[in-house]
């Protein structure tokens, strides 16, 4: 069996451009197994990073601490090559992870897609 | 850079210095060693958290100083005091004594007892007139902090009265000090420290009178304290070098250049000495037999060295000590063993009755310490394996490891140097040849690299060094030497770099690591219960690896006992998996127990290990709750980054406690992090836990952990049964691994 088979049934990644930024969809659970997509994704467009790189969340149901690393390491790329990552509509369990974490304090979250997209930094 | 709190102003008008020697004496103290040695811990530790180092002084210090400047924070805590050793208070009734005469003599509001540690520091033995506050961290003070009590410590005349800007405990209260030597028996033993809140007048000639009896009166006091000569605590980080205290005991034996032992003899009920007991090697002993100093101390002699003492070592020994005269210099044969190989070696040695115990003086021949450097230079590098062959009587002694390098069994005939040749790659025969003529036709040392070849073995690199053993006469009797298999660098260096360019996912490498990775994580993880004891503690642990082999993970625990009664508790998750985490896990682990020893509360400590885990490669971040419990008052104080929090059980209750601020380690090095003080009574349970107990795809984990903590027994002390049963309620899912520690408090 392939091995990048099996994460991809637990994690799927859409990304499109919404004018000047990015918005990376991961959809299904972000874990120790499942990040390979994910990762490869924000790879591609890291190295030459838009303005704005928005992870929408809302089809995230579980993101665990290799999932939560991977986005404040992509963070900490983006950043000195003007690029802001932010994460978007995380449902309740992956808010909740944010907030015990502190991670919530490092990296900006928005309620909604449309509040990431116009948000200003805060 | 974080902003560290500002010093008091008073502080900011001492000399620049100041700071980084009081942090040096802060660490003298609690790792009971000389301030050469804290300085060079205060380095490290430094460089770990990324700080320079006045400024990890300055932050040490001002974990001692009330905190003026804190942030608004409601639950933030002022650090705790260090109360002085318990010794001290052992000092005051002395100190108030010696305080109730100076008081209507000259309006002096505080007295500080001071007795001579190592390495030039003052020991703070007693006080009156002075809260606990105003003296910590002056429990010792290095030489160069230029108080009115070193100075009279170095010049061993009376000081002062002095002031108002001098360094000194409690400057603020009484800043003018007057200091006068104690002495017994013509030497000096203390100093005693005045103080004044007014400049007080000189005192005249009748008042210095009576202060020379108050200090007579004080050294007698200070000679019936037992002294600072302790043996160091067991929970010393493992990389300060020398524990062990010196002071007027063992000075003798610290002052000696030869290397010299100090021996404590051992009577049987009839009086009668039959051994001795190692009390102290000083700094210029190594061991013949290539063992750490701090190992032989607290050992029998004839336990130590059991040739030797066979060979008329202990009988000239108890001969001294029964005569109670000196032996003379002498040259004894003796036997060491040296890698497993017993070696004759001829020792020059002299003892001497020092008081009740026996100071022990001995050398190593010139001849035998070159070769005893030789060795020791060869066992520093790995896989070395030694030799000696007697030339006279054809017998070959080889260390194991040589036997393993040729590839013969042990047991059968080791082959001699002079068929070297025969069995080295033929490019390399003459080379072989050339140290064979050497040795044995030449009576020279000499060394090459050869290719030692097998038929049926792996090709091996090896150094050979060898030289001859000559006579009284200067005749060649014997050749020794070391075989150093150098081979494994270049083999592993080309091995490795091989193994990345092949893919990165490759089945084999994976499984490797894996197996690292448990290995690495089975040695980091002690099993036993932690000794919290003194701590008034009693602690167990649990760790279950994740379901699924490769996910060996980072989650670690520490439990480390600390001075004066308290114990530093810690639960941490490094995110990852395998080597990286593994390896990430255990530098934070040891810089959180070396930062430990500074005193530093858990607010502290975290914002130190996040500068550290900023250090560490590839953005890596970690969850950690970081706890100090106090025996006196029975309070927890702990910090978070990120972590969940402990569980307290208690009265039939388990509840979480409130969650103070921190966010997790390595992303962001500008935190701080926010310290709760809970009490804790007698028969509370702590649970400390990773993420890997509660954590599910479907549930919030506090809904997790809620269900944990109501389904958990309401009764009961027995530690081992409620961890087991912990994790068997445990309903996580995410088949990560889990680490538990519960803690209880005794008495």
């Amino acid at each position: 069996m392939d091995p990048k088979a099996a994460p991809a049934l637990q994690l799927t990644v859409s990304v499109r451009d919404h004018g000047s930024a990015l918005v990376l969809r991961p959809e299904g659970e972000l874990d120790h197994d499942s990040v390979g997509p994910l990762r490869d994704a924000l790879e591609e467009r890291l190295a030459d990073p838009p303005q704005r790189i928005v992870v929408d969340c809302s089809g995230l149901s579980f993101c665990d601490s290799t999932g939560l690393n991977l986005l404040l390491r992509a963070r900490l790329r983006a950043e000195p090559a003007g690029g802001r990552l932010m994460l978007a509509a995380p449902t309740p369990i992956v808010a909740r992870m944010l907030e015990i974490t502190g991670a919530d304090e490092v990296v900006e979250v928005f309620a909604t897609l449309d509040e990431a997209l116009t948000g200003e930094p805060g | 850079m974080p902003a560290t709190d500002p010093p008091t102003a008073a502080a900011e008008a001492r000399p620049p210095g100041w700071l980084v020697a009081m942090a040096t004496g802060v660490l003298a103290a609690r790792l009971h060693c000389p301030p050469a040695d804290a300085a060079r811990q205060l380095a490290e530790l430094a460089e770990r958290v990324h700080l320079t180092v006045p400024e990890l002084a300055a932050d040490i210090v001002a974990e001692l100083a009330p905190d003026t400047a804190a942030p608004a924070a409601s639950a933030q805590v002022r650090p705790v005091p260090e109360p002085a050793d318990d010794r001290a208070r052992e000092g005051d009734p002395a100190a108030a004594a010696v305080l109730a005469g100076a008081a209507p003599m000259a309006g002096a509001t505080g007295v500080i007892l001071w007795t001579l540690g190592p390495g030039g520091s003052l020991v703070l033995v007693g006080s009156a007139g002075f809260r606990a506050d105003d003296l910590a961290g002056w429990d010792r003070v290095p030489p160069d902090v230029d108080t009115a009590a070193q100075r009279v410590a170095r010049e061993a005349a009376e000081f002062g009265p002095d002031g108002p800007d001098r360094p000194a405990p409690g400057l603020a209260l009484a800043p003018y000090r007057m200091a006068l030597p104690l002495q017994r028996r013509g030497r000096l033993t203390g100093v005693l420290e005045l103080a004044w809140p007014e400049r007080p007048d000189a005192p005249a000639p009748a008042g210095r009178r009576r202060l020379a009896a108050l200090a007579e009166v004080a050294a007698l006091a200070l000679a019936e304290d037992p002294g600072p000569g302790e043996p160091a605590p067991a929970a010393q980080p493992p990389d300060v070098p020398r524990s062990g205290t010196g002071g007027p005991e063992t000075a003798t034996v610290d002052a000696v250049l030869d290397p010299a032992l100090l021996l404590d003899p051992v009577l049987q009920p009839d009086g009668a000495v039959t051994d001795f007991r190692i009390r102290r090697v000083n700094r210029s002993f190594a061991d013949p037999a290539g063992r750490p100093p701090h190992t032989l101390e607290s050992r029998l002699l004839s336990e130590a060295y059991p040739m030797a003492a066979a060979e008329g070592l202990l009988d000239r020994l108890v001969h001294v000590h029964r005569a109670g005269r000196p032996l003379e210099p002498t040259e004894l044969r003796l036997t060491f063993p040296v890698e497993g190989t017993p070696r004759a070696t001829t020792v020059r040695l002299a003892a001497a009755p020092d008081g009740e115990r026996l100071l022990l003086v001995w050398r190593l021949t010139e001849e035998d310490r070159r070769q005893a450097e030789l060795l020791a230079q060869a066992q520093r590098l790995a896989r070395v394996g030694g030799f000696e062959e007697d030339l006279r009587t054809g017998e070959i002694h080889w260390s194991p490891r040589l036997y393993e390098l040729h590839l013969i069994t042990p047991g059968s005939a080791p082959m001699p140097l002079g068929a070297l040749p025969g069995h080295v790659h033929p490019d390399d025969r003459d080379a072989a040849r050339r140290v064979v003529r050497s040795v044995l036709s030449r009576h020279r040392e000499a060394s090459a690299v050869l290719r030692l070849v097998h038929p049926t073995g792996p090709v091996r690199y090896v150094r050979v060094i060898a030289e001859p053993v000559t006579d009284a006469t200067g005749r060649t009797v014997a050749v020794r030497g070391a075989y150093q298999d150098v081979s494994a660098q270049h083999r592993t260096e080309i091995a490795l770099a091989a193994t990345r360019e092949r893919l990165a996912d490759s089945e084999q490498e994976a499984a490797e690591r894996h197996r690292l990775a448990l290995r690495l994580q089975k040695a980091i993880l002690p099993t036993g219960p932690p000794p919290l004891d003194r701590a008034g503690l009693r602690a167990a642990v649990r760790y279950r690896p994740a379901a699924r082999e490769e996910r060996v993970g980072g989650d670690w625990y520490d439990a480390v006992p600390l001075p004066g009664g308290r114990a530093l508790l810690v639960i941490g998750d490094m995110a990852g998996h395998g080597v990286e985490a593994a390896t990430g896990m255990v530098t934070l682990r040891n810089a959180l127990r070396g930062l430990a020893a500074t005193g530093a509360g858990p607010g502290r400590l975290l914002r130190w290990l996040n500068l550290t885990a900023a250090g560490l490669p590839d953005a890596a971040t970690a969850t950690v709750v970081c706890a100090r419990y106090d025996r006196d008052g029975r309070r927890l104080r702990w910090a978070r980054a990120g972590h969940l929090p402990p569980i307290l059980l208690r009265g039939g209750r388990a509840d979480p406690l409130p969650l103070p601020h921190g966010v997790l380690l390595g992303a962001d090095p500008e935190q701080d992090y926010e310290e709760h003080t809970v009490p804790l009574d007698v028969g509370d349970i702590l649970l400390l836990y990773t993420d890997g107990l509660v954590e599910r795809r479907d549930r919030s984990v506090e809904d997790s952990l809620r269900d944990l903590a109501d389904g958990l027994p309401r009764t009961g002390d027995d530690l081992d049964a409620l961890l087991d049963t912990v994790l068997e309620l445990s309903a996580a899912d995410t088949e990560d691994d889990t680490c538990l520690i519960a803690v209880q408090v005794l008495a």
